[in-house]
């Protein structure tokens, strides 16, 4: 028990000795890692934001099936049977000209006098659709339209389409893009972090010697070095999160508001998301060191 | 019956393309002795130690140290048997930027001794080599005599069964190099077996101690 306490000491010890003559270097891998996590933490940012948003998207999908005239009790009672028929738990609700008409005086508010010389027969009446299913793709949404028009009584629908189409195109996009970048990034670092872990091992040849010299043990020579890769990938990623957590904050009080307009909040990583980009971004340093000592050391 | 520390038996060693640095050597070294090992530069000397130590391997015959056949030896029992061996290389092998209580603790640290004990032992051997000023010095800023005394207090940190100094006093003056000689005879006292290999006079002549001599390679007894 006294040795192993002993034994955990003096390579606490070595790993300080490491980190403080080796400060430049430390300082270089330290930042590597920072700037590396800062960078991908920023991309998954963006893309949970955007995921976020564009399931909002598919769920804000309304089809609204304009009727040339008001439909009887009966006709629409059947017609959201068909409708339901085709797409299982939609929400639908029959919206009379009375109520067309109410609704829009309420969002005109104070300016509702424009609708003074316009009667209350003026707006259509329609059925409004939430579609009981994701519709993901534009055919899907096209398709179901398709249906809806052949209805009787169905005038025209309108779902939005020239703006839905340029918006999924655009997430789509934007993923495949954060997702290549994160990607990209995430082997940049892995590599630029055990080059440069190699590179302190090289620097560090003449010392290794030595200390096999005088019959340290492997454990002895790897655990330290072991210890630096654990650390730059607990500091460094820790750093690069508080910078994101840092970068969050400010983009939000100053514009905020503005995202609120868009009736969407954007959200921070997940405490398990930020522990996980932890965990990963530890294992990496760790594994670097791992693979530059196996093959820094096994030539000596 | 005693084993020898060291056993030679037949060695020769050759360095490619066909340098015979050591040519059908046997010997034996005893526990508790102190054998000084003679002869001109290029001798083969720093070869027979560096066989004793494990660092280069016999090309032919069998060399054995405290029991063990050192061409059969796994690295784990290398690395054990080399924290037995204190060696005081010709070449110091120190780290330059490491103080010299640092350069000397290592030894001591890597066989995993308290830190209390490592700080008087260091302290008392650098008081004897006249370092204590020196203490936290950068080893790249002393000079080679001081260099070399530092080398020599790593060898002897541990007290280790065999102690190995190659030409150690080759920097030092006569003071310094009895000095030397005092503290080696103090290991030897409390049980180190040590082989100094010198060309240094007033190590050799009227050494109590027993000698070889090196000649291109051969073992002449003197
Ligand atoms: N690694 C090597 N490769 C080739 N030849 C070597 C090597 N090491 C030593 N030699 C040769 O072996 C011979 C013995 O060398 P060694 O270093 O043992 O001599 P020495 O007695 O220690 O000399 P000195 O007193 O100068 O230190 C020399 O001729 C030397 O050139
Ligand atoms: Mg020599």
């Amino acid at each position: 028990m006294h040795k192993i306490l002993r034994q955990l000491a003096a390579i606490g010890k070595q790993t300080r000795r490491n980190l403080a003559h080796t400060l430049g270097t430390q300082l270089v891998v330290l930042g590597t890692v920072m700037l590396a996590v800062l960078i991908f933490g920023f991309f998954a940012l963006i893309s949970l934001n955007l995921a976020r948003a564009g399931k909002d998207l598919d769920r804000h999908v309304r089809f609204i099936a304009f009727f040339d005239q008001e439909q009887p009790q009966a006709a629409r009672r059947q017609l959201i049977q068909r409708i339901q028929a085709a797409m299982p738990e939609s929400h639908i609700v029959y919206v009379d000209k009375k109520t067309a008409w109410r609704r829009l005086a309420e969002r005109l508010g104070g300016e509702r006098a424009i609708l003074d010389d316009l009667g209350p027969d003026f707006l259509p009446a329609a059925l409004e659709i939430q579609p009981g299913q994701r519709l993901v793709t534009v055919e899907e949404l096209d398709t179901f339209a398709a249906f809806l028009r052949t209805l009787p009584g169905v005038a025209s629908v309108r779902y939005g389409r020239g703006w839905l189409v340029r918006f999924m195109a655009f997430s789509r996009l934007l993923r495949v893009v954060t997702l290549l970048s994160g990607l990209l990034l995430v082997l940049t670092s892995t590599f630029t972090i055990a080059a440069t872990i190699r590179l302190t091992i090289a620097n560090r040849r003449h010392e290794i010697e030595v200390l096999n010299l005088l019959g340290a043990s492997a454990a002895y020579i790897r655990l330290p070095l072991m210890a630096e890769g654990l650390f730059h990938g607990l500091a460094g990623s820790a750093l690069g999160l508080a910078i994101l957590t840092g970068l969050h904050r400010w983009v939000l009080t100053h514009f905020g508001s503005q995202a609120l307009f868009l009736s969407f909040h954007p959200v921070f990583l997940a405490p398990a998301h930020l522990l996980l980009i932890v965990a990963a971004t530890t294992l990496l340093c760790l594994l670097g060191s791992l693979v530059s000592i196996q093959r820094c050391l096994r030539a000596s | 019956m005693t084993q020898p520390v060291i056993e030679i038996t037949k060695v020769s060693k050759v360095y490619p393309p066909d340098i015979m640095a050591l040519d059908n050597i046997s010997l034996t070294v005893e526990r508790g002795e102190i054998v000084l090992l003679s002869g001109m530069s290029g001798a083969g000397k720093t070869t027979l130690l560096r066989l004793v130590c494990g660092l280069e391997r016999a090309s032919r015959g069998m060399v054995e140290v405290l029991g063990h056949d050192m061409a059969r030896l796994g690295a784990r029992e290398r690395q054990l048997l080399r924290q037995k061996i204190g060696v005081a290389y010709q070449d110091f092998r120190l780290l330059p930027q490491l103080s010299v209580f640092e350069n000397v603790a290592m030894a001591m640290e890597v066989t995993y001794k308290p830190p209390s004990v490592i700080r008087r032992r260091v302290e008392d051997l650098l008081n004897l080599l006249l370092l204590s000023d020196k203490q936290e010095q950068k080893v790249a800023n002393l000079s080679r005599g001081e260099q070399q005394r530092v080398a020599i207090a790593r060898a002897a940190a541990n007290a280790p069964p065999i102690i190995l100094a190659d030409e150690p006093t080759g920097n030092l003056d006569t003071t310094l190099s009895r000095q030397v000689m005092q503290l080696f005879e103090q290991l030897n006292d409390a049980g180190s077996t040590i082989l100094i290999a010198t060309h240094d006079p007033t190590l050799i002549d009227n050494s109590p101690h027993r000698r070889l001599e090196l000649r291109t390679g051969r073992l002449l007894d003197a």
